[in-house]
């Protein structure tokens, strides 16, 4: 290759075999363990990684965009080698050539520029002309509804508005690639809310192939199509978000997600039907639009009682109250958690019931039980 | 009324409350300020206030002014221009190299500038290590001549911007540095846009203190450069040279003695609100 830098760009498949838009395969070694893992990911596709704190998930970003240098590291993305052994030798892209972008949990806006400078630094940085780069930041400006703060300076702005104005600049300059840091974990209750909506708007409209880290299972349940379960710097457990969250495939898996998950179709503000017409109530934190809504809750959430013959499911006062029968009991470290299936639908929630309550339940598999889930948390969100 | 455990008005503004001190140390405190400030003061008291103005438009003043601020000036400069990138390559090396190189920086600060004449003499005068080659190659000669005036001065500020940026690169991090490579933009970017503006107060505090220092310098000056009026003889030599009852009175020695205290106050001021972090 003759053009300077192009050499960087090299397709990575000359055989045109489909290969994943986005493959990343890093080796870093950290005090303790090493940090060893592989991931792919297909245009457009969101992928949770999901771990608790200090397993590796920060230091695998930042392999992935060449802010360190990784033991080993393979990467590819949109057809080009950024990291790697090559036949004339390793490639290593320096970060601002790869086309990854990184948001963390601290915005990071540069302090001397203002809202839309910030915003137009990547594009300007690429070389787009001045003009061309401010009408792009006007437009991000006003998708995220910060058309009026354009010249105000980071100092000036709430902490909500500055996380919008750093997904601004991060979406403007056009990664192929956007890594999310713990986007929410810095931010208060409402404004995590608030953020977890945008970015499942726009990460989702602008086709964005996106790898969020997390320890909180809800972004995960809210934003990925994917989710990887990391665990001291390996990969434990993978499939999608809703066999994730519901069925985790290992102990670790279920101890951080373990989750229920209930998909259908709003019917109010904060409810939603499902497939099988079961109603679920729950809270909102932005009124449910559109055709497809998610509720999710805790199985500490889900009492379950004995059957009660005159108790019929939905006529009490109590929301959210079904026939059940247990399918499965299992004894966990401090709670039984039993599987119980809801009005013979194929819908199978997870209750943790404390072993005192279990002594007057009949938790043998088959037994039918009366389940009731508490709506102020069961979180309701739009999909 | 603070006898018996009530709360003094400044235990009210503030909550945060120093645990109190025995009251012997303000005696040597209140000492020091005297040490301080009463020399000076006596200077203003006892100054003929009516000879000042005559004595500072005289030539000698002038020439003197003169000096001292195209000096000081082009001493500021070339500090900025080789101690900015020296501060900033400092802070990104934690190797034994760059704590070897620190410490060599730091030698001007703690060396009787003097001695800093002395060295610079050896190293650029005729006879010097390098002088020579100059002097015989090109026929340059640099001690005893305003330029050399210009590398004393940058000899003994150099190393207060070079500690002032260090330590506010280090405490800017590298955090938006990182940010903005990943928004593509190339080294050069990063540093012409981020780097250097992050650091704009810093910048502007180390160049006052280096201008004032620059301004004050005499001893490397005076062995390095000599004291001839018009080319060598900055304000501090002149205040020495007339001080010696030489050349211009003492009228004329405590005039600039004043404009120098004026400017140096001046420049204490204009830094006090830049401090602010980033």
């Amino acid at each position: 290759m003759s053009i300077p830098g192009a050499d960087t760009a090299k397709p990575a498949d000359p055989a045109g075999r489909s290969r994943p838009f986005f493959a990343a395969d890093v080796l870093v070694p950290r005090g303790g363990f090493d940090v060893e893992l592989s991931l792919t990911a297909d245009r457009g596709e969101i992928i949770a990684l999901l771990g608790p704190n200090g397993c590796g998930k920060s230091t695998t970003l930042r392999a992935i965009s060449g802010l360190i240098a990784p033991q080993r590291a393979e990467v590819e993305l949109a057809g080009r080698q950024l990291a790697g052994r090559q036949l004339t030798g390793t490639v290593t892209v320096p970060p601002h050539r790869r086309r990854i972008g990184l948001m963390g949990q601290d915005p990071l806006l540069f302090p001397h520029l203002s809202a839309i400078q910030n915003i137009e630094f990547g594009p300007r940085s690429q070389g787009v002309h001045r003009e061309t780069a401010r009408r792009t930041a006007r437009d991000w400006l006003a998708r995220l509804d910060l058309a009026g703060l354009a010249d105000r300076l980071p100092a000036q702005l709430s902490g909500g508005q500055r996380q919008r104005v750093a997904l601004a600049r991060a979406l403007a300059a056009e990664p192929d690639l956007l890594l999310l840091d713990e986007p929410l974990a810095a931010a208060d209750v409402r404004t995590a809310g608030e953020i977890r909506q945008l970015l499942r708007e726009h990460l989702r409209a602008a086709e964005q192939t996106t790898v969020v880290v997390t320890h909180e299972v809800l972004d995960a349940a809210v934003l990925a199509d994917r989710v990887l379960v990391m665990n001291a710097g390996r990969i434990v457990d993978a499939g999608s978000t809703e066999r994730m969250l519901t069925e985790p495939g290992t102990e670790f898996g279920a101890a951080l997600a373990g989750l229920n998950l209930v998909l259908g179709a709003p019917s109010g503000t904060s409810t939603l039907r499902t497939q099988d017409g079961i109603e679920l109530a729950g809270i909102a934190e932005q009124p449910l639009t559109g055709s497809a809504a998610a509720g999710v809750f805790p199985p500490s959430a889900v009492a379950v009682f004995p059957a009660d013959p005159l108790h019929r499911a939905g006529a009490g006062s109590p929301r959210n109250v079904w026939a059940g029968r247990v399918l499965q009991a299992e004894q966990g470290p401090s709670a039984v958690r039993l599987r119980v299936s809801v009005n013979d639908s194929p819908i199978v929630l997870a209750a943790d019931v404390t072993p005192a309550a279990v002594a007057a339940l009949p938790i043998e598999p088959g037994a039918d039980v009366r389940v009731e889930v508490k709506a102020t948390q069961v979180r309701m969100f739009p999909r | 009324m603070s006898r018996g455990g009530a709360v003094s008005p400044a235990a009210v503004r503030n909550d945060a409350v120093a645990v109190g001190l025995p009251r012997w140390t303000y005696l040597p405190a209140a000492l020091a300020v005297a040490l301080l400030v009463l020399p000076l003061a006596a200077l203003l008291i006892k100054a003929d206030w009516a000879q000042v103005p005559r004595a500072l438009v005289s030539e000698e003043s002038r020439a003197a002014l003169w000096l001292s601020l195209k000096c000081g000036i082009a001493a500021t400069l070339l500090c900025l221009l080789l101690g900015t990138p020296l501060a900033i390559v400092l802070s990104r090396g934690d190797g034994a190299g760059s704590r070897i190189v620190r410490a060599l920086v730091t030698v001007p600060l703690v060396l009787p500038p003097m001695v800093g004449g002395i060295a610079l003499l050896y190293l650029l005068g005729v006879n010097g290590l390098a002088g020579h080659y100059l002097f015989v190659w090109f026929g340059a000669r640099i001690a005893f001549t305003t330029i050399a005036v210009v590398i004393a001065e940058t000899f003994v500020a150099l190393p207060f911007l070079v500690l002032t940026l260090e330590g506010a690169v280090r405490s800017v991090g590298s955090r938006y540095e990182a940010v903005a490579a990943t928004l593509g933009a190339g080294r050069w970017t990063v540093l012409r846009r981020v780097t250097l503006p992050l650091l704009g107060p810093a910048i502007a505090t180390g160049t006052a203190l280096c201008f004032a220092r620059a301004l004050g310098e005499f001893g490397a000056t005076a062995l390095f450069a000599g004291n001839a009026q018009g080319v060598t003889r900055t304000m501090p030599l002149a205040i020495y040279t007339a001080f010696n009852g030489a050349g211009a009175s003492t009228d004329a020695a405590v005039a600039m003695s004043l404009l120098l205290i004026l400017l140096a106050v001046a420049i204490l001021i204009w830094i006090r609100p830049r401090r602010s972090p980033v």
